[in-house]
């Protein structure tokens, strides 16, 4: 599904990833956790698109395309999605009718026909009611005065909606109660085939007691130092990130 | 020394006809002496200090006979009671007026019709010297019009001046909704000058929508002089979408105690384009609302001007006014001089004013492209986000999709109806 080949990224001069190496397959569930710092969000930033970074080296292959050649409009059209640590609000844009502006682009570009009105507010139905996001709220202007769990659902609502080959979500469960978070991951856990993956980029474990993942990855210091199985977030929550830091060191 | 220019005033008059409408005494009596001391403005001036008028003044007017047109090319709304003007000439006139709404144009106008509208600007005073036709709008008391009355002004040909001048009454409980419309066809270097008198009486309605949609190659001056009665509610929607030069003057005299005041104003401008709003609320009276909302959105080297002035006079206590000039530069060189203005001079009100000028928000740019939205589609929904609260005031459906169809094409901005 994508593959990230020693990339090495810098903004303002500063390099914040330094030689990052991940393969997510297809039907697979990544978390990748770290301390504050070491080029999480960067990383989920410059796979959305992000113009703000440079990358100095290497390459992200995303089904066949060089990634960092699209355009962020592109890599959605593509089937690649993020979910915003910090969904932006826009006041005066109705959230349904800038998705339905957005399903109909991504389907010009494959080539399929427009979706008709109908069709599209049954999906507004089923997906809203998959994250339990009020229909109201979906017809709202897109985030505006939305508490910090309605943004998140609202997240995975359109992740829903526009059903990516590849979902990032970054730091998605922090701010959330509980419920909140049972909600989200049910979501997650709903839109997981065969056919997809997940990338989630988090800070805690709490998340992945709710979405099983198949990796766990720790970043540090822009590479990926260590991978295991779910087990190993389990164990950062317990030792936290000392012991890698040590054992990198050494 | 500043060397006298007065020469190009007399000079830009010269080929223009006198006044034909038959204006009172009250107006005419030293207008003459006033403009002969006269002459265009400068950026000294105060209220001129931004919009230069170096480039009209050279521009020698000339009348001439424009062939006839298809006035519905420039038809807003289907449904209304509809005046249209080509150049000096009304070439239509809805024959199925409803009882207790007339409409008197040019010369049926008698010289006791026209109540006392002044304005000291050499624009006022040039439309005074040189009125060449207009309508007269009465609402009879209590009446309720039952569809917009439309007035439709195409200024035809290059170099055409145009001076029109209106007046509308509303008279007691009576209640309007007008929709004025200002275009052009071939008007390079043209010139048009209105004036609209409005006099709202106790407990009349009026709701006032300007369509400017001049050619790009049209200056456009409008002036329009208001005087609310007690109980009275007023809206004026100014809405300037094309034009090589707009200046509007707009001043609101509150003369009776608990009226309504509301000023929108939405201006939309790319290339060379200048607009110019200049607003005048006076609170005379106490227990009065006003509230004024203008928003622009500026591309390319298109300048901007808001000037909005707020006077609350010493008795007129319990005033609300409410007054904010929002801007969204798109490029680095379109440029928004914004000046809002508060003199209050009674002690129990309630006042504010506010101006913002802003880049688009690229970070709601980015979320939308994140989601598959082309970049060009994705800041033209930004910037029809920031117009929608304004532009959803205009009061008629029909004339908010008649706007949209006009952003779609002109702009490719696509505001959608409330829902």
């Amino acid at each position: 599904m994508i593959t990230i080949k020693n990339l090495h990224a810098s903004i303002e001069g500063k390099p914040i990833l330094k030689g990052l190496n991940l393969t997510v397959n297809a039907g697979e569930v990544h978390a990748i956790m770290g301390p504050n710092g070491a080029g999480k969000s960067t990383l989920a930033s410059i796979l959305a698109g992000r113009e703000e970074y440079e990358i100095t080296a290497g390459e992200i292959d995303f089904d066949g395309e060089d990634l960092l050649d699209l355009s962020v409009e592109e890599r959605a059209r593509e089937g690649l999605f993020l979910a915003f640590q910090y969904p932006v609000e826009i006041p005066g844009v109705s959230n349904v009718n800038f998705l339905r502006t957005a399903i109909n682009e991504i389907r010009e570009h494959k080539g399929e026909k427009a979706m008709s009105a109908k069709e599209f507010m049954a999906l507004v139905r089923d997906k809203s009611a998959l994250v339990e996001l009020d229909s109201k709220l979906a017809s709202r202007s897109v985030n505006e005065g939305f508490s910090g769990g309605e943004k998140k659902r609202n997240e995975i609502f359109q992740m829903a909606m526009l059903n990516p080959k590849l979902a990032i979500l970054d730091e998605t469960d922090s701010g959330l109660d509980i419920d909140a978070l049972r909600i989200v991951a049910n979501g997650v856990n709903q839109l997981k085939t065969d056919q997809n993956a997940t990338i989630i980029i988090t800070h805690y474990q709490r998340l992945l007691d709710y979405i099983i993942p198949d990796f766990v990855h720790v970043l540090y210091d822009g590479r990926i130092v260590k991978t295991a199985g779910k087990e190993l977030a389990l164990e950062l929550e317990e030792k936290g990130y000392d012991w890698i830091k040590e054992n990198k060191v050494n | 020394m500043e060397q006298s220019t007065k020469a190009s005033l007399q000079s830009f008059r010269s080929n223009l006809s006198a006044a034909k409408l038959a204006l009172p005494s009250v107006l005419i009596a030293n207008n003459e002496g006033d403009l002969s001391l006269m002459d265009f403005p400068t950026s000294r001036h105060e209220a001129w200090k931004y919009t230069r008028l170096s480039r009209l003044a050279k521009i020698q007017l000339e009348s001439t006979i424009a062939a006839p047109i298809d006035w519905e090319d420039f038809n807003m709304v289907k449904d209304a009671y509809t005046f249209v003007f080509q150049n000096t000439t009304c070439i239509y006139i809805s024959n199925d007026l409803p009882d207790g709404l007339s409409i008197k144009i040019g010369d049926e106008i008698a010289t006791t019709d026209w109540l006392s509208s002044i304005n000291e600007s050499h624009v006022a005073k040039l439309n005074v010297a040189h009125a060449q036709n207009g309508c007269l709008i009465n609402i009879a008391k209590g009446i309720q019009v039952d569809k917009p009355i439309q007035i439709i002004y195409i200024t035809d040909g290059p170099k055409q001046p145009n001076f029109w001048r209106n007046q509308l009454n509303i008279e007691v409980g009576a209640k309007a909704n007008i929709h004025i419309g200002y275009f052009s066809k071939d008007a390079i270097d043209s010139y048009s000058n209105v004036h609209w008198s409005v006099f709202l009486k106790e407990n009349s309605h009026l709701i006032m929508t300007k369509i400017q949609n001049d050619g790009e190659a049209n200056f456009h001056f409008s002036t329009e002089n208001i005087s609310q009665l007690k109980d009275s509610n007023f809206t004026l929607n100014t809405v300037t979408l094309n034009g090589a030069f707009v200046r509007n003057d707009v001043l609101v005299h509150v003369e009776g105690e608990n009226c309504e005041t509301h000023l929108n104003g939405a201006y939309i401008m790319k290339e060379n384009q200048h607009v110019d709003n200049h607003t005048t609320v006076d609170h005379i009276f106490p227990n009065c609302n006003s509230y004024e909302l203008y928003k622009g959105v500026m591309d390319d080297k298109s300048t901007a001007v808001f000037n909005g002035k707020v006077f609350v006079r010493p008795n007129a206590q319990k005033i609300n006014a409410f007054q904010s000039n929002a801007n969204v530069l798109l490029s680095d060189d379109a440029t928004i001089n914004s000046k809002p203005e508060l003199e209050i001079y009674a002690d129990d009100v309630k006042c504010s004013h506010g101006s913002t000028t802003g880049q688009l928000d690229l970070e709601a740019v980015f979320y939308l492209r994140s989601r598959g939205i082309s970049e060009t589609e994705a800041r033209s929904m930004v910037v029809a986000a920031f117009m929608t609260d304004v532009l959803s005031k205009v009061a008629s459906n029909d004339l908010k999709s008649y706007i949209y169809q006009q952003l779609a094409a002109r702009f490719n901005l696509h505001l959608q109806g409330e829902d």
